[in-house]
């Protein structure tokens, strides 16, 4: 059964890295195995953010709940298949 | 919220139609005419950047009056955090254009009346409040844009507006009706006003007893009879019409594509007036449309400046320089000074207070000194783009030269760089530079949101000398 998780952005003042082509290769990494949905969709336990810096301006705003994990993307630098394990995984980011 | 895309955006500006002068000549359509499109474009921006998912969070909000998802731009701050939004947007913004987007004016104007005909009701026992909040709302739905119109030509600066020879130089009301009011005046250097909604015309500065006809605040659809445009000139404004790569930037404008606004007698229904004759408030009104309009300056033209630190590296990447230690270095002066103008907006807002009406405000001595430091450091920023630029940035041939059958081949031999780097790709970057560094846009980051004087004004005001005379006094032990 694929995962719903739900995408946020930040908006991106003045960013590090391309998120969105970052976004796409964990996309491509998770395949068929995820669903991706937006914070205004329900039903999912986990969010990826994807800021674009060490800031991650949503994070310190998002109320992280019993049935909602948090995955703060912060830089480029991890390989998007790590990132989809950890997404995929029920442990804490 | 009505108008979304950069379509449903054009198609406004289509549906309305003012009267605009270009050059002596009246514009038929606003939304297609080749002086204006850069300026449509960038504002443009501030539509399509909202429905990104990558941008939404800094382009859009939650409206505090209906609940609804709004664009920012028609926001007014809830909170510190709205204020910092503000500022990282107005960045994000301008790495896009890489030119003023115009729509923070009436973005600031919005704000500064909320919180202050909240007050002038309290104080006053009037209904502006109320009526503002109706105003707002439909901007909010509509998705407007508007102009803050708030400099007036002022005519002989020795004299008060009710002194003056010609008392049109201030605009003002010639008549009250019981349907509305009648003004008459004009607002200079007008941003973004060819390619907005609507107005809101405020007054230019603090009126005394005696000038309570001068005390006007109010808005006005662009299309009202009465009102007429003229686009001012801009440096190098018709390089955009040959669509080459002269222009620098040819998509978007130098800066906000400013016009004097002309008010015969316009007719404004009460519904839409939100000050009229309280002296007492326009002064409060005037600095605070200043303190948020300086709060911007660190994050627009910080980001504008992000994009002439990056033309310049590629130009000295282009002509091989980008190694040697001095260009490194002008690098990084130019760096430290568009992140310091950046600091100045977010600090600005960070230590942003609520109001009573609920509003944020961010804090006025920070706002004034991020402005003033735009004033130098956008010169300094622009000087060392120069330097490290070349003087090829003043003597580079046409665009037309380059495709020349005849003498393109000598542009091409000439005027290389580094291997691997096309002249073309070369002249492109040296145009950007040169265009974003001189004349016109320049000048606006000195009289932009207030001339340096106004800022040094509010030092004097704000600047709690005898605080500091005091702490001196603690310790040198002086006892008096």
């Amino acid at each position: 059964m694929r995962k719903r998780i739900a995408l946020k952005y930040c908006g991106g003042c003045d960013p590090g890295f391309d998120r969105v082509e970052y976004f796409k290769k964990i996309q491509n990494a998770a395949g068929d195995l995820v669903e991706w949905v937006t914070l205004d969709d329900r039903d999912f336990a986990t969010v990826l953010v994807i800021s674009g810096c060490a800031t991650a301006c949503p994070v310190g705003k998002m109320v992280l709940t019993a049935c909602r994990r948090i995955v703060s993307i912060r830089d480029n630098k991890r390989d998007p298949a790590e990132i989809v394990q950890s997404l995929l995984s029920e442990g804490k980011s | 919220m009505k108008i979304r895309t950069k379509e449903d955006y054009i198609k406004s500006l289509k549906k309305q139609k003012p009267l605009i002068y270009y050059k002596g000549k009246k514009v038929k359509d606003r939304s297609t005419h080749p002086a204006f499109i850069p300026h449509i474009n960038s504002a443009a921006k501030t539509y399509e950047l909202a429905l990104m998912p990558e941008h939404e969070d800094l382009l859009t909000a939650v409206s505090s009056i209906t609940g609804k998802k709004i664009n920012r731009f028609t926001h007014i701050h809830s909170s510190v955090d709205d204020l910092i939004k503000k500022v990282q947007m107005l960045r994000l913004i301008a790495h896009e254009t890489a030119s003023c987007f115009q729509r923070c004016v009436g973005f600031d104007a919005l704000n500064a009346l909320y919180m202050t005909t909240f007050e002038m009701d309290e104080k006053h026992g009037t209904q502006y409040f109320k009526r503002f909040l109706k105003y707002l709302e439909r901007i909010q739905d509509e998705n407007f844009m508007l102009v803050g119109g708030m400099t007036d030509p002022k005519g002989d600066r020795s004299k008060r507006p009710s002194q003056q020879a010609d008392p049109d130089l201030f605009t003002r009301i010639v008549e009250k009706r019981e349907d509305g009011v009648v003004i008459r005046g004009a607002k200079a250097h007008q941003t973004g006003a060819v390619n907005s909604h609507e107005i809101m015309i405020m007054p230019t500065q603090s009126m005394a007893e005696g000038d309570e006809a001068y005390a006007i605040v109010a808005a006005i659809p662009l299309d009202a009879p009465g009102i007429t445009m003229i686009f001012g000139r801009q440096t190098n404004e018709e390089r955009k019409f040959e669509s080459g790569i002269d222009a620098g930037n040819c998509e978007f404008g130098m800066v906000g594509g400013e016009a004097l606004m002309v008010f015969e007698d316009v007719f404004v229904p009460w519904d839409r007036v939100f000050m009229c004759g309280e002296v007492d408030f326009s002064g409060l009104l005037v600095e605070r449309f200043a303190t948020l309009h300086r709060q911007n300056y660190g994050g627009c033209k910080g980001g504008v400046s992000d994009v002439i630190i990056g033309a310049s590296a590629l130009a000295a990447q282009y002509q091989g320089t980008l190694g040697a230690s001095h260009i490194k270095d002008k690098l990084v002066e130019m760096l430290h000074l568009a992140e310091t103008v950046y600091a100045g907006s977010v600090a600005c807002s960070a230590l942003g207070s609520k109001t009573k009406s609920g509003a944020y405000y961010p804090d006025p001595l920070l706002a004034n000194c991020t402005k003033h430091n735009i004033t130098r450091y956008i010169y300094e920023i622009s000087r060392l783009a120069h330097d490290i630029g070349g003087g090829i940035l003043a003597t580079l041939p046409f665009d037309s030269d380059l495709r020349s059958p005849k003498i393109g081949k000598y542009v091409e031999k000439y005027m290389k760089g580094v291997e691997g780097v096309s002249t073309e790709t070369r002249m492109k970057i040296l145009r950007l530079l040169e265009n974003m560094t001189g004349g016109t846009a320049l000048i606006e980051s000195m009289h932009g949101a207030g001339s340096p004087q106004s800022q040094r004004v509010m030092y004097q005001r704000l600047g709690k000398l005898g605080e500091k005379m005091n702490f001196a006094k603690k310790i040198a032990q002086i006892k008096d």
